[in-house]
């Protein structure tokens, strides 16, 4: 599954980790910016950056 | 899984992740307890995350930014210019490589085979490095809606994009086999006939591309591929979306510079891409396909790329955006080296090839090609249509200016009017335009949120995402047609009946002078045309096409497409009632207010501002549509439900309040309206200020409605507050110093007047010019005072000025010409040459009938001036008809004035003058009656009315032979004389 397939289940899964990833990795905010215009903390937001990841790393690797 | 485990899954990793890796077994026990399947799934994540390592590396991330304390935690990880490159047997996704096919500036294409969802082959290209991969990928998701819609066979879909693992943009799209259209067409030696088919289905596809929105870039031979099928040849365009997506910044010149095999092909390329331009419209596409028809026609681009490829990158912009190209068949006649083999590819000859293409063919390219992107083909679809057009031998658009054929179809066809009548149109509102189509936009994503609803449960949030969308589109939407209906503020129907007129006459003669017609039969020519255009109703024309071409689609999309969001659909609705008003057209205008008013109530309650807001505007539509009794109303219910809710200072209720005295005024109510106008004087002075121009204007309803009273010096001395006030605070050339001169002027002393009113036309002439309309208003009013004062050759010199130049500044049927008119029949009047003064009054009452219908003030003074004139001249039963008409009027709008009263009663002598006592009597008791009732509020220079009404009855009673009932009304008048006389004594 390429990234943006994974990335649209994430969107419909977990809106809050999606919308990091989006202003992370498509936007190229850093975690302290993210976090400004989400509304919330850097540390809330820089855990949800790890756990997008591993949740589309791992959606990557096995499919699922 | 189900999203309450998702949930604590995620719970528990967020807070196990951040911990030394050492600790984590023993939080992570704590954390799941004896949940074997939580702590299976947090522990798959953990190692995602380990493994995640490279993975969605952002270059511009900063480290401090992921404060991950994970040693081995992404991030800051190097960028993936190390991996190895993708090659045969490599996997992406569900799309495993099997061979390169291509390979360009941008990157790599391969054949992959495609296993899920379903099996097939596709084509897919790898952006090559240094690209931002997140910028692509962003920039093409923009896209992807659109691109998802396109669906034509001459097009390759684009399935699917995204980054590799090694972080290079991917695009996959459906696997075209063919030939660059160039290459197939010298392959198979089509003839100019074939390949003009060819290319117009070319068009076609694009066009199909441009109706959603997207635009190709970089339109090119291998873009747009031709195999045959069926031994038919079949285009296809591939790329779409992707030029887009991997465009660098065109801004950023030196970037451009450097990466510029990225954006493509400069032979290719409109002049607005060379300039770097940021405005890209679907006419770059247009231009790429016009080189691509050059090509195929002559076998070379207009500039070739040995002209560009050695130059300067500056130097090729300047080519392309200066220089023009030799046409077709010079370029063919030039190249004689080569024109042998490239006839013979076309199954012609030299020569033939030159004349084939000279004229029609060349000017279609050259149109094509054109600098300037207004003067090319608005669409692609216009370049075929021109294509299929030579093709099947009818005249083409693109034929030049000096060319008499078009205008002999122009005349065939009778589209002067329809073509005129769109121009105008469209210059006149091309924002309404865009509001339709914005608002398609909105319902088309709405739609899409719809259907992902319905497509299965779990797409519920995602339908919800679309719907949020929808509501910031929705707020978008909002402020464009705000803006746009601030934009049409300024237009009214008259000056677009104007245009029109300007606009169809302008055509003719055009037309005239391009078919070639002699000199003499021109002027003839010409006067048919104006006589028979003068019969139709230009304003009504222009306002028709208006509303028939742009409001009513537009209330219909707004009614259909905002079902569903009652308050955004209300607030559209009330623009749309704004624009019908601007036009003029109140009673289309006052169901959509209705509407508004109703939702509003319905959603918000009767009290909120928004609704009261909705109120008002509809009792002003009631006001224009001469519904005073319904306009009262409104804004009566809006000022004691806006005082109780949000209190009398508000501005809903000073508004309110505002409105009040103006109707009341209207409505001849002048007693009523004295307290609200003073008390909202009041208020508006202590909130605002006694400068605010809100405070002057209602200190002038209030001047007004004392005018009205009789209360003439403190209505005098109010005028000239405001006049100072405006002195002060804007200067003495200010447009709204101006008007408030000319209305002090008529109750200044006679000292001044005319100087005052000299000042105002002194200044006009200064800043406006001569040829300005409010130069030529204030010369009109400037000469109505000399009427006055008898000095008669001097006014009419200035009225016949004044409505030579409204004539011309505003047209003929504009309301101030008629006012010119008007007052220079008084003039004639007053001179004796009546016979001329009744033929212009005669003529302009009908043009403003016809125009304007016989609710504007305008109608009410022509009907007055008509009426009197006839009467002064004896000819009674002739203005009986206009007085009749004229106190049906009066009655309508100002039921409780004098002055209704009293034209009562002298509709009531000219009965009786015409020997009808039976049919007089009820009026002249009636109007007797009304106007003693009133006889406070008559002003002291009419009060004459009174004697003449009791004078009228008198001599009725002689008629009847009715002795005593004449004695009475006898003794009546000669108390009111005596009365009266002792007054003026004082």
């Amino acid at each position: 599954m390429a990234v943006d397939a994974a990335f649209a289940r994430l969107e419909i899964e977990d809106p809050e980790a999606a919308a990091v990833v989006r202003l992370r990795f498509y936007a190229g905010l850093s975690v302290e910016q993210a976090a400004e215009a989400l509304g919330i903390s850097p540390r809330t937001a820089a855990r949800l950056w790890a756990y997008a990841r591993a949740v589309l790393y791992r959606t990557l690797r096995e499919g699922t | 899984m189900d999203s309450n485990r998702r949930q604590k899954a995620r719970q528990v990793f967020m807070e196990v992740a951040e911990l030394p890796t050492t600790d984590r077994p023993a939080a992570l026990a704590r954390a799941c307890g004896d949940d074997a399947a939580l702590r299976a799934e947090v522990e798959a994540l953990l190692r995602a995350h380990e493994g995640a390592a490279r993975f969605l590396a952002s270059p511009t991330a900063d480290a401090a930014g992921d404060a991950m304390p994970t040693a081995n935690f992404p991030g800051n990880a190097p960028t993936t210019s190390g991996s190895p490159r993708e090659g045969p047997g490599t996997r992406i996704g569900p799309y495993k490589l099997l061979q390169q096919i291509g390979e360009g500036g941008f990157g790599s294409v391969f054949l992959a085979q495609q296993e899920q969802p379903v099996q097939r082959k596709v084509a897919l290209k790898i952006i090559k490095l240094g690209m931002d991969t997140r910028q692509v990928v962003a920039r093409f998701e923009q896209e992807r809606q659109a691109l998802a819609m396109m669906d034509h066979p001459n097009i390759a879909k684009v399935l699917d994009a995204g980054a590799t693992e090694t972080g290079r943009p991917f695009f996959v799209m459906e696997l075209v086999k063919g030939d660059p259209i160039v290459d197939y067409a010298d392959k198979n030696n089509l003839s100019i006939h074939d390949r003009l088919e060819l290319f117009a289905q070319v068009c076609q596809a694009v066009q199909h591309a441009h109706t959603k929105g997207i635009i190709h870039r970089d339109i090119k031979p291998s873009n747009v591929l031709v195999s045959t099928q069926d031994g038919r040849p079949h285009t296809k365009v591939i790329d779409f979306g992707i030029a887009k997506a991997t465009a660098s910044k065109l801004t950023e010149k030196t970037l451009f510079a450097e990466h510029r095999q990225l954006i493509g092909t400069p032979e290719y390329m409109s002049p607005e891409q060379a300039e770097g331009s940021l405005d890209i419209d679907t006419r770059t596409d247009v231009y790429s396909l016009g080189v691509l028809l050059y090509e195929l026609l002559t076998g070379t681009t207009p500039f070739t790329s040995q002209e560009l490829r050695s130059a300067a990158y500056a130097e090729i912009q300047r080519i392309i955006r200066e220089v023009e190209p030799p046409k077709p068949s010079t370029r063919v006649s030039q190249n004689t080296d080569t024109i042998a083999g490239v006839a013979a590819r076309r199954h012609t000859e030299p020569k033939r090839l030159g004349t084939t293409i000279r004229g029609e063919l060349d000017w279609i390219v050259m149109k094509a090609l054109e600098k300037d992107r207004q003067r090319r083909y608005e669409t692609a679809n216009g370049l075929a249509m021109d294509i299929r057009r030579y093709l099947s031998g009818e005249a083409i658009v693109a034929a030049p200016p000096s060319t008499a054929y078009r205008f002999s179809k122009f005349i065939r066809r009778h589209r002067v009017m329809v073509s005129a009548g769109s121009a105008v149109a469209a210059a006149l509102l091309i924002g309404v335009v865009a509001f339709a189509w914005q608002a398609k936009i909105a319902s088309d994503q709405r739609d899409l949120a719809v259907k992902a609803r319905a497509t299965a449960d779990e797409q519920r949030d995602r339908a919800v995402a679309a719907e949020k969308e929808t509501a910031i589109r929705a707020a978008e939407l909002k402020q464009v047609s705000e803006f746009q209906s601030a934009m049409l503020a300024g237009i009214d129907r008259t000056r677009a009946g104007v245009l029109l007129t300007s606009d169809v006459l302008a055509r003719h003669s055009a037309a005239l002078a391009k078919a070639g017609v002699p000199e003499p039969e021109k002027d003839a020519h010409r006067r048919t045309f104006a006589a028979e255009w003068q019969r139709v109703n230009a304003v009504d024309a222009a306002v028709g096409i208006i509303d028939r071409e742009i409001l009513a689609p537009a209330v219909k999309a707004v009614d259909k497409q905002f079902k569903d969001q009652p308050l955004v659909q209300a607030q559209l609705r009330s623009v749309l009632a704004s624009l019908y008003s601007t036009l003029g057209k109140f009673d289309a205008a006052q169901p959509l207010a209705d509407q508004v008013l109703a939702t509003r109530r319905h959603e918000l309650g009767e009290k909120h501002p928004d609704t009261l807001e909705a109120l008002l505007d509809l009792g002003v539509i009631h006001i224009e549509q001469a519904k005073h009794a319904e306009a009262e109303a409104c804004f009566r219910q809006a000022l004691t439900l806006g005082r109780a809710a949000l209190g009398d200072d508000h501005e809903i209720s000073r508004r309110a309040e505002n409105d009040l005295v103006i109707i009341l005024n209207y409505r001849g109510k002048d007693a009523e309206a004295e307290p609200y106008a003073r008390d909202v004087f009041e208020r508006n002075r202590r909130i605002l200020g006694p400068d605010d121009p809100t405070t002057l204007q209602s200190m002038n309803s209030l001047a007004i409605n004392l005018g009205v009273l009789g209360k003439e010096a403190e209505q005098a001395a109010m005028l000239k507050t405001i006049m100072d006030t405006q002195r002060r605070t804007l200067g003495g050339d200010h447009p709204e110093t101006l008007i408030a001169i000319a209305n002090y002027s008529s109750l200044a002393p006679d000292a001044e007047r005319m100087g005052l009113l000299r000042e105002v036309l002194d200044t006009r002439r200064r800043v406006l010019g001569e040829e300005h309309f409010e130069t030529a208003w204030a010369a009109g009013m400037l000469a109505g005072e000399l009427v006055g004062e008898g000095k008669l050759s001097e006014a009419k010199a200035l009225y016949q000025d004044a409505h030579a130049k409204m004539r011309r500044l505003r047209g003929e049927d504009h309301m101030n010409t008629i006012t010119m008119a008007r007052g220079l029949a008084s003039v004639l009047q007053r001179e004796g040459t009546t016979a001329e003064a009744e033929t212009i009054l005669r003529a302009e009452l009908d043009k403003c009938r016809r125009v304007y219908g016989t609710s504007v003030v305008e109608a009410s003074f022509l009907l007055n001036s008509l009426a009197y004139l006839l009467l002064d001249n004896g000819r009674q039963a002739e203005a009986e008809p206009f007085m009749r008409e004229l106190l049906e009027i009066r009655e309508a709008n100002q039921p409780d004035a004098w002055s209704t009263f009293s034209m009562k009663s002298v509709l009531g002598g000219v009965l009786l003058g015409q020997n009808k006592p039976a049919e007089a009597e009820p009026l002249l008791l009636d109007g007797y009656k009304g106007l003693k009732e009133r006889e406070a509020t008559i002003p002291s220079q009419s009060k004459a009315c009174i004697t003449d009404g009791l004078e009228r009855l008198m001599k009725l009673y002689e008629a009847k032979g009715e002795a005593a009932e004449a004695a009475a009304w006898r003794a009546r008048l000669e108390a009111a004389k005596a009365e009266r006389a002792k007054r003026i004594a004082e």
